[in-house]
């Protein structure tokens, strides 16, 4: 069987924010259809790696390259990485006063029909996408036409980032601890978002803190990002591991390592 | 600087002179005699007056500018840009130039109990405060506006006022003056448009010229008036505007402003409680850019007990562009559970552009609540980001995160279809790729 095309490739990636290193030499292929986890404790890089493949303008690339269906994805802007399929949930969405989520998620959703090159929808015809979109998430009719989460609950504004993702149909999903402040339903209704959403031709990363999350969204692979590398991958195993005996041992394995290769060297 | 010396030249001397005749044949001609020479007395306020600080009135004195005369005003693609909106179709009034126009206005929709009357020359004259604009207003005033609503009279549609100016030359100027009196327990609402009118180009003529409006409202016991001013004069006009309000016995004001016009414009607005169980509320957007000055002064004065007063203003800044807020809540001895809040935040969309802000509380009575607060700031880069984020253009995610930022006072404009076209002008304002600096705003 042929393998599923690789969509993102990340190739000794360093950052720095200011002078402070961040990442320090990431490594991580992505194909069409998988899910990736990418745990680690705090400080570790998780939040960093999210925002460096949406662009965030805080962050520094200083060596290393990621490639998008190979092509060189640092040089867009964020809106150019979101039109080419990047989206980002954010692990704190942003209140945007004044704008309703309905001029939002058209605003957002016509720049991408006019990048496909297709007519721009009306604000009824966009609704009629809103009303089938928002049975994924689950989420009332009054949030569409409320603030950009201005108000919502935690739970409120994940679900929020899912129904954009579910609009933006987008090719490489990268959720940023969307389960961190969700009790139980709310995790489950974001949970089912995604997994509704999850398709051979699209593809998940899902930073996160906590197995929890991987009870309702089994990743294909788990990595542990720690000091800013990923230092170990696996299965799904894993992430019941990293539960039950937390990250002391991956850093003991990991510096015992670098011990043998020093004495071997 | 010329501007720091204490007094500046009367600009209005020889436009005053030449309508001599005139005032020898008007019955009012004495009073606007008076007028000027109060005027004459009082000067034009210069910045070393702490009201006037921020807004420098010298380059008016450069001009000379005259009354316009009536003749070929209106064609017919000027009227077509007269900038009507549905709900006054049969309740407006229309003035070009300061000439009223009859037949350009349409008051049939007026029901019985309101009076709505176009009046030549100035009121008897007893103005108890004597500041210069309103001296200036009486000494060339023409046309006027009284509107009389009686006693629990209710006005379902709102009343425009249209003052267009159409600047075929240089150094038009006019005066409007609006009385509105609502009797205890009426209700109206009122719009003051004050425009310049596009040429056949669709431009506004560069052409500088002043506008200086006087508007005095006056409450009985229970009365109800909401008071819409869009300013959107023409990109050279200078427009000075002073209001009164004074609000008897459970009576409630609520103003809204917008302001986008205008190379100078001030705004005076000056609120008092004759009485108790009072409310006024004062909404007011500014938003200006290139060399625009827009400053507005506020006095709401809580003289008797058990009265609110909310002032929400915004103002939006791009480009070199300067704004002033003065915001005053003086609550007098005495004047026990009064309730007040002054807000103003500002928007600065570039780095050239500035604000001065001064909300101020004046406190003389112990039992109250109050608060003020002034915010400035720029967009803030991570909601830039976050739209970004989602496909916007950098250009787009700005202008969405401006928009947000004035709905919170555009919102509570109560007539839609004024509402869609100021927001229309503020797109348009906002986005100098889409328009040039002569392009008609409303």
């Amino acid at each position: 069987m042929k393998e599923p095309e690789i969509m993102l490739e990340i190739k000794n990636l360093h950052v720095v924010i200011g002078d402070r290193p961040v990442l320090r030499g990431v490594n991580l292929t992505v194909r069409a259809g998988e899910i990736h986890a990418i745990m680690g404790p705090n400080g570790s890089g998780k939040s960093t790696l999210s925002k460096v493949l949406a662009g965030h303008p805080d962050y520094t690339v200083t060596a290393g390259e990621v490639l998008y269906f190979g092509k060189n994805l640092l040089e867009l802007e964020p809106d150019e990485r979101a039109r080419e399929g990047i989206f980002l949930a954010f692990q704190y969405p942003m209140e945007i006063p004044g704008v309703s989520n309905a001029t939002f998620l058209r605003a957002a959703y016509n720049q991408l029909r006019k990048h496909r090159g297709e007519e721009e929808l009306d604000p009824l015809e966009f609704d009629d996408l809103l009303q089938e979109k928002i049975k994924i998430v689950e989420m009332d009719r009054s949030f569409i036409e409320r603030s950009v989460n201005e108000g919502f609950s935690g739970g409120e504004k994940k679900r929020n980032e899912i129904l954009q993702m579910a609009i933006l149909e987008p090719k490489l999903a990268v959720l940023d601890e969307t389960d961190s402040g969700l009790d139980i339903d709310a995790l489950r209704i974001v949970a089912n978002g995604v997994n509704q959403l999850h398709t051979n031709d699209n593809a998940i990363i899902l930073v996160t803190h906590y197995q929890r999350l991987l009870n309702y969204i089994q990743p294909d692979f788990v990595h542990i990002l720690l000091d800013g590398r990923i230092v170990k991958s696996g299965s799904k195993e894993l992430a019941l591991e990293l539960e039950q005996r937390g990250y002391d041992w991956v850093r003991e394995e990991v510096e015992a390592k670098v011990a043998e290769a020093r004495a071997g060297g | 600087m010329k501007a720091e010396t204490a007094t500046l030249p009367n600009p209005f001397a020889e436009a005053f002179a030449a309508l001599a005749s005139g005032r020898a044949a008007s019955r009012y001609g004495h009073v606007q005699e008076a007028a000027f020479a109060a005027f004459t007395r009082l000067g034009l306020p210069t910045v070393k007056e702490e009201a006037w600080r921020y807004t420098n009135l010298a380059p008016l004195t450069k001009r000379s500018f005259q009354l316009a005369t009536a003749d070929g005003l209106v064609t017919a693609s000027l009227q077509s840009a007269i900038p009507f909106f549905d709900e006054s179709a049969t309740t407006r009034m229309v003035f070009v130039n300061g000439f009223f126009q009859r037949e350009l206005s349409d008051l049939r929709g007026l029901p019985a109990g309101i009076e709505v009357s176009c009046l030549e020359g100035p009121a008897s004259w007893s103005e108890t405060e004597q500041s210069p604009f309103r001296v200036l207003n009486t000494a060339f005033l023409r046309d006027r506006v009284t509107i009389r609503v009686v006693r629990n009279k209710v006005l379902e549609m709102p009343i425009g006022l249209f003052f267009v100016t159409a600047p075929k030359s240089d150094d038009i100027m006019t005066h409007p003056r609006v009385t509105i009196e609502l009797d205890e327990a009426a209700i109206a609402t009122v719009v003051e448009i004050h425009t310049v009118l596009c040429d056949e180009e669709g431009r506004f003529g560069t052409h500088p010229y002043l506008t200086n409006a006087i508007t005095d409202v006056r409450l009985g016991q229970g009365a109800n008036l909401t008071h819409i001013k869009v300013q959107t004069e023409g990109i050279a006009a200078y427009h000075i505007a002073d209001l009164r309000v004074d609000i008897g016995r459970g009576a409630a004001f609520t103003g809204h402003a917008h302001a986008l016009g205008g190379q100078l414009s001030r705004q005076d607005i000056h609120a008092r409680f004759l009485d108790e169980g009072g409310e006024c509320r004062l909404y007011g957007l500014q938003v200006i850019r290139g060399q625009q000055l827009a400053d507005t002064h506020i006095t709401v004065d809580h003289a008797v007990p058990n009265s609110t007063s909310e002032v929400l203003y915004k103002g939006i800044f791009d480009e070199q562009a300067h704004g002033v807020f003065d915001g005053r809540v003086l609550v007098r001895h005495g004047a026990q559970h009064t309730n007040a809040t002054t807000t103003n935040k500002n928007l600065l969309l570039s780095e050239k552009a500035r604000v001065d802000t001064k909300p101020q509380l004046e406190i003389f009575a112990d039992d109250v609540k109050c608060g003020h607060g002034a915010t400035v700031g720029q967009l803030d880069e991570d909601e830039i980001f976050y739209l970004r984020s989602r496909g916007l253009p950098l250009a787009d995610a700005r202008r969405l995160l401006t928009f947000g930022f004035a709905r919170e006072v555009s919102e509570r404009l109560p007539i839609p279809s004024l509402k869609v076209r100021l927001d229309g002008a503020l797109a348009r304002h906002l986005e100098p790729s889409h328009s040039a600096p002569g392009d008609c705003l409303l």
